[in-house]
């Protein structure tokens, strides 16, 4: 897992981030509409590192290197770009792949572009008693370690939900906007402190 | 008893169009018991008492016998019959006896039934009817799966009277009936407190675990419920798998408290509890020699033999942290489970002795050092053998130079001449060595060259006596932190060279 977002090479503002913890963003789902009908087949097959496979998916899959993203191009217009580890940087790789399809000959815009998913991650440094996290929170946490070793805590406000592993490691997804990341780790920060496991 | 429906406490006796015995409740009309009688006839039941002797007459032959060749040997004499004098009752008496039992079934059959039979075929009847289709649907997994665990009959009524609540508190279109019922049940053996393993359900459901983790979920939700406390916890496991392993109280109390700890010092974080509880009952199973095999432990718990190893493994890491301070095992641990299971292949190739390397050169003797653990010789031999590939290269180089620096220390295992440290020498050209220890130190460093600035000091690095000027490398080794002392090193004796005779 990357290092904190800020720690080590910038002083954390403790009063954004009482816990002294900055989630570290790790991916980024946004789409666009390129607002033309494309074919796919076309752009398969004079596009370098595309692939498209119709009986598998029905779009076009491709990929740049700078920002290291994947983008998916549908026969709509529409289309899904991740990987990218900043809000900028979704965007810059979007309008790339949109200028991509305009030099295949197609009259792409670059309309509606909007954040879907943003995904974080952190450390604690403390192993966390996930059965008692998942008994005193029961409307919001699910805990079946038979099927997944992680605990999932579906926060209502703001509407996140987090993956908390016995390690401390935890992951952050469905924000829509950074702020939201950090605001739910503020809040889980003192639940997970409360169930700190003590190590014998 | 009360009414599941309205809790009213008043029932009535009535009977099914298909002429069962049910209890009606008197406000809300619903089936609340249905009862089913079996009659039996007295006299079966009190036969020999008072017997009454009747004599057959003695009567002659009928035409119709003679030819027989197997003659009835009651026929010519008279025999005696004792019958019941309650046989000879003109009218026979009857008991009966009755089981009880939920009526769920009967009610949902008497709405089917009221639903089919009304005429009008409204979206609202239809709709009725497809819930009580889905409601008997979900009954008879319920049962079905309930039976094939062994659950108690409350614990089903409680698993179908989620169910129901479920399908009243969300919509439930496009969902499975059959895992939702499966998930109602596991939350019910849940809060039972009667363990069964997600694996065991979904078997006997025949749904996908991944299938019932998801409608649990929905259930949690749908009902606001929370996962009762230690659900999950090897604890509540631990118990019913050495019962059915037929293990005493002293392995399963061993084993417990191994579980507990591996979960409280966090040794196998990414592990699912079935998996440690068996690893643990192993283990257990070794140290209080009751030997089990990983057969038998799979077929209980579930698990694959390759995971119940893997787990295994991950837990003799750490063994002697594992074990009760006032614990003593029936099994000393080094035949409980051996090193050669403890450290991996690779360190079985080279045999290796830890020796301490005083700063006194003309010391007597080197005391052998132990490691306190079985796995920390393996770390090492691991530690130094990843080195070969690292160092190859400059090592080639710098061999003389190396050797030139630690001619002292071989020296000094000379002058000691101990019979222990005979084998350091064995198979080592000594007038090459001295004839090297003689060059000026200059020459040394000239052949070095480029490797000088690596500066392998005498002190950190691993000897390996030559078996000719040609091929001595030394190796660079750094010392784990737990292996005790800083100056503990480690010695690898040299194959045999033709002509040395072997002490």
């Amino acid at each position: 897992m990357a290092d904190q977002g800020l720690e080590g090479s910038q002083p954390v503002d403790l009063q954004k981030h009482p816990s002294g913890i900055v989630p570290t963003l790790q991916n980024i789902v946004s789409t666009v509409n390129l607002d033309c009908k494309l074919d796919l087949k076309t752009i398969a097959l004079q596009a370098r590192n595309a692939e498209y496979n119709p009986k598998r998916f029905a779009a076009v899959i491709m990929r740049i290197r700078d920002p290291k993203t994947t983008a998916l191009i549908f026969a709509s217009g529409k289309m899904v770009c991740t990987g990218a580890k900043s809000e900028q940087q979704s965007k810059l790789a979007a309008r790339k792949y949109a200028r991509i399809i305009q030099k295949l000959g197609f009259p792409a815009k670059f309309k509606d572009f909007k954040i879907q998913n943003i995904v974080g991650s952190c450390d604690v440094k403390f192993p966390i008693r996930l059965e008692g996290l998942a008994y005193s929170h029961g409307a919001f946490s699910s805990y079946e370690p038979e099927l997944f070793p992680g605990l999932i805590y579906r926060m209502k406000q703001p509407k996140i939900v987090l993956l908390i592993f016995v390690s401390g490691k935890i992951v952050l997804t469905g924000a829509k906007v950074r702020d939201e990341t950090y605001t739910a780790f503020e809040n889980i920060y003192p639940v997970l402190t409360e169930f700190r496991k003590n190590q014998q | 008893m009360k009414c599941p429906y309205c809790s009213a406490a008043q029932g009535r006796c009535a009977t099914t169009s298909s002429g069962r015995s049910i209890t009606e409740c008197t406000s809300c009309g619903r089936v609340v018991e249905e009862r089913q009688s079996h009659p039996h006839h007295v006299f079966h039941v009190r036969a020999q008492d008072n017997p009454l002797c009747l004599v057959t007459s003695d009567l002659a032959l009928p035409a119709l016998n003679q030819n027989n060749e197997e003659e009835d040997p009651f026929e010519p004499t008279g025999f005696i019959t004792a019958f019941s004098t309650w046989a000879l009752e003109p009218s026979p008496l009857y008991l009966q006896s009755s089981l009880s039992f939920s009526g769920y079934l009967a009610e949902l059959e008497r709405t089917l039934e009221s639903s089919s039979s009304s005429s009008s075929s409204s979206s609202s009847s239809s709709l009725s009817s497809t819930v009580v289709v889905d409601n008997l649907r979900a009954y008879m997994q319920i049962i079905d799966v309930a039976s094939i665990l062994g659950l108690d009959c409350d614990i089903s009524d409680h698993a179908f009277q989620l169910f129901r609540d479920c399908c009243s508190a969300t919509c439930l279109r496009n969902r499975s009936v059959e895992s939702l019922a499966t998930a109602a049940l596991v939350q019910a053996i849940r809060e039972a407190q009667e363990p069964r393993t997600l694996q065991e359900i979904s078997i006997a459901a025949n749904v996908p675990q991944k299938e019932i983790g998801k409608y649990i979920k929905i259930l949690g939700e749908a009902l606001q419920l929370s996962q009762p406390i230690n659900s999950n916890s090897i604890s509540v496991h631990m118990p019913r798998f050495c019962t059915l392993l037929q293990l005493n109280k002293s392995a399963q109390e061993l084993a417990t408290h191994i579980g507990e700890v591996v979960i409280n010092k966090c040794f196998c974080t990414r592990r699912n509890p079935i998996s440690i509880s068996a690893a643990a009952i192993y283990l257990a199973c070794q140290l209080e020699d009751k030997r089990k095999t990983q057969a038998e432990i799979c077929k209980v718990t579930g698990l694959t033999e390759v995971t119940l190893r893997k787990v295994y493994k991950e837990l003799l890491e750490n063994w002697d942290d594992l074990l009760p301070s006032n614990y003593t095992p029936a099994v000393p641990p080094e035949r409980a489970f051996p090193t050669t299971v403890i450290a991996s292949g690779r360190s079985s190739t080279a045999k290796v002795d830890a020796v301490e390397v005083i700063s006194s050169l003309d010391s007597e003797k080197l005391p052998d050092i132990k490691p306190s653990k079985p796995s920390e010789v393996s770390g090492m031999v691991h530690q130094s053998r990843g080195m070969d590939e690292a160092e190859g290269k400059s090592n080639a180089h710098a061999s003389h130079s190396t050797l030139n620096q630690q001619s002292t220390f071989w020296q000094s295992q000379l002058r000691s001449g101990t019979h222990n440290h005979q084998n350091v020498l064995q198979g080592m050209d000594i007038d090459v060595l001295q004839r090297n220890h003689q060059r000026p130190e200059h020459m040394a460093e000239d052949t070095n060259g480029a490797a000088n600035g690596s500066s392998l000091k005498s002190n950190n690095q691993l000897c390996s006596p030559p078996a000719s000027s040609a091929s001595s490398v030394m190796r660079q080794f750094s010392a784990p932190p737990s292996s005790g002392p800083s100056n503990v090193r480690l010695v690898q004796s040299p194959k045999i060279m033709p002509g040395y005779p072997e002490h």
